[in-house]
């Protein structure tokens, strides 16, 4: 007999708000996750995201909103009935039982028949790379094994859900490459749904079908990792994804070091800047340097990466980062024009932080 | 050269309590075996070696085994009691329900009290007549007055409930830290697979209690021999020796009746009944346990 296909149910969350004491831990989240897909939320810590992966878990309750799966409101359900698997941020093993044990506690919760055990058992421990060390106790294992008895404990329930609170930020980073790939890899292949906490934005963008940034309890930006990184919503999700992430500058800062371009193209753009109280945001790694007409800055420090260089520049009272080639030889103290295609520049409003849509049409005459 | 100035420091630091431990401890228990063979001097009679005399008298001596068998029920009804109830309180304790810090308070308060001032707590309680218990039993009930103390049915079971009421609070103390010590996590992992309280207590806590559970019993055990103040205060180890223990009936010997090289023999007895009960107990539980 084949082993019953797993399809992901949806998550739904409709206008979930947790307070803590009359603070807000999250307020007011709206969030689809559909079926069998890969939902990662992201935020700095503090933000709200365990908050909200705990309320879908059923280990807290929502104050107001309601938690769909499917197609059925669990917003008071316990967590045993909202058909979920969980993988804890300390994993949460029990210290006590043997690997094969642990991972088959919920098993024997639900006196699953024991041939079944058994075989689930060894295709699992299979899947992860366990079957050497069924017998042993978590503490007679790595990190990294004991990270693997919790992904096993998860899975082999063959729930349609499976949560994970920052599941791997105790291993070092190379392993956690490794491990976020096997991730996304069981994921893929079993086919449940995931919703995945991380304040690691490679992590996020690396894994996810959907990012979810969050911040401050509220949701900043939800979408697809490439959208996260084209079109950032807003200064704050702009300023948290890329590494390093993007620069904002205040417009004025930019317009006011212009150098090479004739004065028929930049009178009057320092009061366009001034007046539109825009940010502009420019990502490091779309920055050259040029000789030609550009922004007039100074080098302040210059950070060598191997094939790229890091530029730290002063613009004004702001500095920019800029990943040039590490051919171009520059040293602190020099001055430095930088350039970029006006396509790779975002407008955020100063005050609110949100894009702008429209490119005001000047700049983008400039950068052509 | 270094190194046999450190094992000399090792020494210095250790002398001090090796130096008490030897002095109060070791060397009375030797002297104690060694006098269990010679017979108690009198006036101007020495103590002369006697071999195995004392202990053919004690295996004669109907109190002792009277009081052997006191000793059985006395621990019998205290250690699983006391056990059984310290987790229950430290379960109570723990969990978050509201007064659980005057529970606390409650709970321990008799392990602070001295056992003599316990004694007289429970003494009043028992006062045939006017006592609390009788009070209950006159004043709801209607019930005749009993004398629990002068009952050589009773008196032993009512000393084993002051036992118990005085350990149970200092075992909760243990087990109430070390259901602080388990991660709160653990519960949440299963609540996710769907383990209700109970199978967590069983198949959890209970597991992950043991190392106290053991360290717990062995104090148990000890108590069990070690704790007659109260029969001072209450009985005197009567009626008829119904509520009398080894180390009473030990004192009694010794320093009642000043047959010494006796008392150092039934006190070699109870050395060797506790090592062995501790020793057990080890090898009982060490396969079981888990250490973190
Ligand atoms: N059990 C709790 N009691 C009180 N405040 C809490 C509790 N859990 C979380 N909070 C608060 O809620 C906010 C969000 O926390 P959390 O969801 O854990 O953030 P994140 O996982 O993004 O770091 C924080 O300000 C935190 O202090
Ligand atoms: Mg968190």
């Amino acid at each position: 007999m084949n082993a019953p296909e797993i399809h992901g149910q949806s998550i739904a969350l409709r206008g979930v708000t947790k307070t803590w004491d009359g603070l807000h831990a999250v307020r007011n989240i709206n969030i689809d996750v559909p079926p069998g897909t890969f939902t990662v939320f992201l935020g700095p810590s503090g933000c709200g995201k365990s908050t909200t992966l705990r309320i879908i878990a059923g280990l807290e309750f929502a104050d107001q909103g309601q938690v769909l799966i499917g197609d059925q409101d669990v917003t008071a359900k316990p967590p045993a009935q909202r058909d979920i698997a969980m993988v804890f941020q300390s994993y949460a093993l029990f210290p006590h039982l043997s690997v094969a044990e642990n991972i088959l506690f919920g098993l024997k919760v639900r006196r699953t028949p024991k041939e079944q055990q058994r075989a689930r058992l060894a295709k699992t421990a299979h899947m992860l790379g366990l079957t050497d060390y069924l017998a042993r106790k978590p503490a007679q294992l790595s990190g990294g094994q004991q990270q693997r008895v919790a992904l096993g404990r998860a899975i082999i329930a063959e729930k349609s859900i499976c949560l994970m609170d920052e599941p791997l930020s105790n291993l070092d980073a190379k392993l956690r490459n490794t491990m976020r790939a096997e991730i996304r890899e069981l994921q893929q292949s079993i086919g449940f749904s995931m919703a995945y906490v991380t304040h690691d934005q490679a992590e996020a963008i690396t894994m996810a079908d959907q990012v979810v940034l969050m911040r401050a309890g509220q949701v900043e930006q939800a979408g697809p990792p490439r959208e996260i990184y084209e079109q950032p919503a807003t200064a704050f999700v702009a300023g948290f994804i890329g590494t390093p992430p993007m620069n904002l500058v205040p417009g004025a800062d930019l317009w006011r070091h212009l150098t090479g371009f004739d004065s028929a193209q930049t009178d009057g753009l320092e009061n366009d800047a001034a007046r539109g109280a825009l940010t502009v945001g420019i990502r490091p790694e779309h920055i050259r340097l040029t000789d030609g007409a550009g922004v007039r800055t100074q080098v302040r420090s210059v950070e060598y990466l191997g094939s790229d260089t890091l530029v730290d520049c002063r613009v004004g009272d702001s500095s920019v980062l800029a990943r040039v080639s590490s051919s171009s030889p520059l040293s602190p103290g020099e001055s430095a024009t930088l350039t970029w295609r006006a396509d790779d520049m975002h407008y955020f409003a100063s005050d609110t932080g949100t894009r702008l849509a429209e490119t005001p049409g000047r700049t983008r005459l400039l950068f052509e | 050269m270094l190194h046999r100035r450190a094992w000399v420091y090792g020494w210095l630091f250790l002398s001090p309590a090796l130096l008490f431990l030897f002095a109060f401890t070791h060397y009375p228990a030797l002297n104690t075996i060694i006098s269990s063979f010679f017979s108690t001097p009198r006036g101007r009679r020495p103590a002369k070696f006697i071999g195995p005399e004392n202990y053919q008298e004690m295996l004669q001596d109907p109190v002792f085994w009277k009081v052997l068998s006191n000793n059985f029920w006395f621990a019998a009804g205290t250690i699983p009691i006391s056990i059984g109830l310290a987790l229950l309180m430290a379960l109570w304790v723990n969990s978050h329900l509201r007064g659980r810090t005057l529970a606390r308070m409650a709970f321990f308060a008799p392990t602070v009290l001295p056992l003599i001032a316990v004694a007289n707590i429970w003494m009043f309680f028992y006062t045939p007549g006017f006592g609390l218990i009788d009070q209950i039993r006159g004043g709801l009930f209607g019930l005749p007055a009993i004398n629990l103390l002068g009952n050589p049915d009773t008196v032993l079971a009512a000393m084993i409930v002051v036992a118990i009421w005085k350990e149970a609070g200092f075992f909760m103390i243990f087990y109430l830290a070390a259901l602080q010590s388990i991660p709160p996590v653990l519960r949440e992992a299963a609540d996710v697979e769907g383990a209700g309280r109970f199978y967590f207590f069983r198949r959890v806590m209970l597991p992950l209690l043991m190392p106290t559970t053991l360290f717990v019993s062995v104090n148990a055990v000890i108590n069990s021999f070690r704790l007659v103040d109260h029969i001072f205060v209450m009985t005197d180890g009567g009626p008829n020796n119904a509520s009398s223990l080894l180390l009473f009936y030990i004192y009694e010997t010794a320093f009642k009746f000043w047959q010494t090289g006796y008392a150092a023999t039934l006190t070699v007895v109870m050395l060797i009944l506790l090592s062995v009960l501790a020793i057990g107990q080890f090898f009982l539980f060490d396969r079981k346990i888990h250490y973190q």
